[in-house]
């Protein structure tokens, strides 16, 4: 029951856009977030925690600080393709029992570096991923200026203080326009 | 009337002049034209190569210029104007390139066998199916044997250059009769990699040519036509020095079907005319003979074009007037595979490969309408049209919404221009002065274009949606003086004031932007200069020396400025030419000498280079023989470059040595 509300309060965020196996993976995660969120500012460090399998529409880089490891998740890995990619990301923290969700994650950023090593060359435009309160989620842009392999670099950052660099998302992009 | 197979050299004469239908101008004399092929009945010695290429009769324009990329597919320059402000068709049809390189003006899709006459337009002229063309205009006339010319002819040609030996086979044949025509030829070109002044070869240089056409005509008794024109044009293994791609294949088919109607109970009409056409163009670019190649790349492109027109001319007291409709639908698509460099090894993996979309499938739809009236002195042209774009591929349009977020897929433009001009004729001379207006729409790389890569100057180019339409003022003068009957003396001037002239450049919307070409040095973006000034000025004299001897010579300079007063690309130096040719009976021969002098203000910012002024001299002969009362066989033979000059023009494109002395011969025999 749980699990349904935050799905349903998900996708009224997306403006109705299917979120698929997002709303699945992420929305159990993040059902009690949402729920002390809303509840209250001051969200209690000792939460439910939950186990999360990350499905094949997630695509997750991990990273280590202060003897933590962590994931860098982006959610919706489908639905990136060339051309502006407004996304969504989730930082989590392993545990034994499983993945769980940071502490006051509104206090993290994302920054991106996308990157075409067949190329050598970049893209413009892009937006470091910030935390989005009203789709609980950090979302950022992508942009992918054609088709192949490509590298994001990720910088996490908690206020000014790096967290962690050099941790790559790798995407393998398709066309669909390769007809003549 | 069937064109027979002598091929000659510029010629504005009075009796050439005529306005199809009948009705006779005195501004038919101001347009600039070559004769491909002269008409049956014509027969002359003229003082030509004998088998050209196209492009050696595009050179014979007075107005015009080639742009060299190689030995093959120079690009027409007009007033010191390229692709973009020129418009070019065929018959009156619009085609548009395939090439984001600019390897493939639309002249390279036809042969001179298909041709019987270039027709040039200088600035905005009275052509009244083109577009954009701000600098000027060329139709080329297709070669149709016509009605009522001989019952049955047979041409065959044969030529031969030493430098980079090219070999040519031409051949055709035409029916005609009362009520019907039919002629169709075919012809192929081959030739190795040329060699520069003082024994200097050009690599990639070499190219393959294989044309067919046929055109067809049915006639009824109340003077209703209907004809059809195809050509299949194929070109092969055709290098390019001086870009870094060559080209696998570029092939063109180009399909006409028109009505027409000269005979009219109304005499307010002279002619209708209405052609539904359909052109295809596909073209690959190849870069698997290159050595050092980084990446390789698979670049093929395509350009589809389906028009029509309807022509209405009459005469009303002094007026000769016509109204033309016309509208085409383009689609235009380029496409880029970039392979890894595992490519050909085991360890390939066709998912490594890369990709985008450098034209992004834009189709044009553009409908106009034209309207041109000549009355004494005066003339006046006006034409309105409109124009839609849509970006069909989702994929090209999310691209370049990563530089322009706000882009749609659709745009709508207007375009127009209009001019009025005055000539005066007397016995001894006459002047002619005009000033128009207009406007043009940014091509598809201009607004579209994704990232092509520029060998100049090294940039990679941006295309820009949000561009403003370009428009330009002109003004020309022009006059001829006669102190005898055979001395003629003539001057032409012009001047084109450019107000959000189009040209790519640094911005500070690309400032940063990561280049895609491996190499390139940044990113430019086509953008809206506030203005921009080119001007155009040549002299000519011709004396008929006597009955045999003709000394015909000309000098041309330009002169183009930005609104920094930074020079723009391709803008001509001082340049001349001064042919003697001798023509009696049979024989006939000419020398000529063609110079430019030292182009000092190149445009240094979008990679040009100054050019060292040259001279180079030319020598030919021709000799005409019947052969059984009915067969004739011209020969023809001379050298060019006599004296094996190194050279470049300022055309050169990334300054590429042109073509050393060369030997050629040729034979033509008409039966």
């Amino acid at each position: 029951m749980e699990t349904n509300r935050v799905i349903k309060v998900l996708n009224n965020g997306f403006g109705g856009k299917s979120v698929r196996t997002w709303a699945v993976v992420a929305g159990v995660l993040l059902g009690s977030l949402l729920t002390s969120c809303s509840d209250d500012d001051d969200v209690s460090p000792s939460r439910e925690v939950k186990v999360v399998e990350l499905s094949s529409d997630t695509l997750s880089a991990s990273f280590s600080y202060l003897d933590a490891t962590y994931e860098a998740v982006l959610l919706q890995l489908d639905d990136v393709k060339v051309g502006v990619n407004t996304v969504y990301a989730y930082l989590l923290q392993e545990s034994t029992d499983g993945l769980l969700a940071i502490d006051r994650p509104e206090d993290y950023s994302i920054g991106v570096y996308p990157y075409m090593p067949g190329m050598g060359h970049s893209s413009p435009n892009n937006a470091d991923f910030v935390w989005d309160a009203e789709t609980n989620a950090y979302v950022g842009t992508l942009n992918f200026t054609m088709s192949g392999l490509w590298q994001v670099f990720l910088t996490i950052r908690k206020g000014e203080e790096v967290v962690a660099d050099e941790v790559i998302w790798t995407f393998q992009l398709g066309s669909s326009s390769m007809s003549m | 009337m069937f064109a027979n197979l002598l091929f000659s050299l510029l010629l504005v004469e009075s009796d050439s002049i005529a306005v199809e239908g009948g009705a006779v101008s005195i501004f038919d004399k101001t347009f600039d034209e070559v004769v491909v092929n002269a008409a049956a009945g014509q027969q002359k010695q003229t003082t030509g190569k004998g088998v050209e290429s196209l492009d050696e009769h595009l050179a014979r324009l007075r107005q015009a210029d080639l742009v060299k990329r190689g030995a093959y597919a120079s690009e027409v320059s007009v007033n010191s104007m390229q692709t973009e402000r020129v418009s070019t068709t065929i018959d009156g049809m619009k085609i548009f390139c395939a090439c984001t390189d600019r390897m493939d003006p639309v002249t390279s899709y036809v042969e001179t066998s298909n041709l019987s006459r270039i027709f040039l337009n200088s600035g905005l002229g009275n052509d009244p199916q083109a577009t954009g063309n701000l600098g000027g205009s060329v139709d080329l006339k297709l070669r149709k044997a016509g009605f009522d010319a001989a019952p049955f002819e047979m041409n065959v040609q044969t030529g031969f250059e030493t430098n980079g030996c090219l070999q040519s086979y031409l051949a055709d044949v035409a029916l005609s009769s009362e009520t019907r025509y039919l002629n169709t030829g075919i012809s192929f070109r081959d030739a190795r990699n040329y060699q520069a002044g003082g024994n200097r070869e050009i690599d990639f240089s070499q190219y393959q040519k294989f044309n067919v056409f046929a055109n067809g005509g049915r006639q009824w008794g109340d003077g209703r036509i209907v004809e059809f024109s195809a050509i299949y044009d194929l070109a092969t293994d055709v290098g390019y020095p001086s870009l870094t791609m060559d080209v696998k294949k570029a092939e063109g088919l180009i399909t006409a079907l028109a009505y027409r109607q000269e005979h009219f109970r109304s005499p307010l009409l002279t002619r209708w005319e209405s052609k539904v056409y359909y052109n295809n163009i596909r073209h690959e670019m190849d870069d698997t003979h290159r050595p050092d190649v980084v990446m390789h790349m698979d670049m093929p492109g395509l350009s589809r074009t389906s028009g029509l027109y309807s022509l209405l001319a009459g005469s009303w007291k002094q007026h000769l007037w016509q109204l033309n409709l016309d509208g085409y639908l383009n689609r235009s698509r380029a496409e880029m595979t970039m392979y890894p460099s595992t490519y050909g090894t085991a360890a390939y993996n066709p998912a490594d490969r890369m990709f985008m979309l450098t034209w992004p499938d834009v189709q044009t739809g553009n409908t106009g309408l034209s309207v041109s009236d000549q009355w004494g002195n005066f003339r006046l042209t006006l034409k309105g049209s409109l124009q839609w774009s849509h970006i069909s591929d989702p994929e090209g349009l999310a691209t370049l919404q990563i530089y322009y977020p706000t882009q749609s897929d659709r745009q709508f433009r207007r375009e127009g221009r209009v001019t009025l001009h005055y000539r005066k004729d007397w016995q001894k001379g006459s002047v002619s002065v005009g000033a128009g207006w207009g406007s043009r729409t940014p091509t598809v790389t201009e607004a579209y274009g994704y990232f092509l890569y520029n060998t100049l100057d090294g940039y990679d180019y941006l295309g820009n949606p949000e561009l403003k339409n370009e428009k330009a003022v002109q003004f020309d003068l022009s006059g001829s003086w006669s102190p005898a009957p055979d001395w003629e003396f003539s001057a032409d001037g012009n001047l084109f004031l450019f107000d959000d002239y189009i040209q790519g450049g640094l911005t500070g919307d690309v400032s940063g932007y990561s280049p895609m070409t491996i190499g390139a040095l940044g990113v430019k973006q086509y953008r809206n200069l506030p203005s921009a000034t080119i001007a155009n000025l040549s002299f000519d004299a011709d004396w008929q020396l006597s009955s045999a001897w003709r000394w015909q010579n000309r000098i041309g300079w330009s002169w183009g400025k930005d609104n920094r007063n930074r020079s723009l690309p391709l803008i001509a130096p001082l340049q001349f030419r001064s042919t003697l040719a001798y023509e009696w009976g049979s024989w006939e021969g000419s020398a000529s000498v063609i110079g430019a002098a030292r182009k000092e203000d190149a445009a240094r910012h979008l990679g040009e280079h100054s050019t060292p002024g040259y001279v180079l001299y030319n020598l030919q002969a021709g000799y005409l023989v019947r052969l059984a009362g009915k067969v004739n066989v011209t020969l023809k033979a001379g050298v060019e470059n006599v004296l094996d000059k190194y050279y470049t023009t300022y055309a050169s494109w990334n300054g590429i040595g042109q073509k050393g002395r060369n030997f050629f011969a040729s034979l033509q025999a008409s039966f």
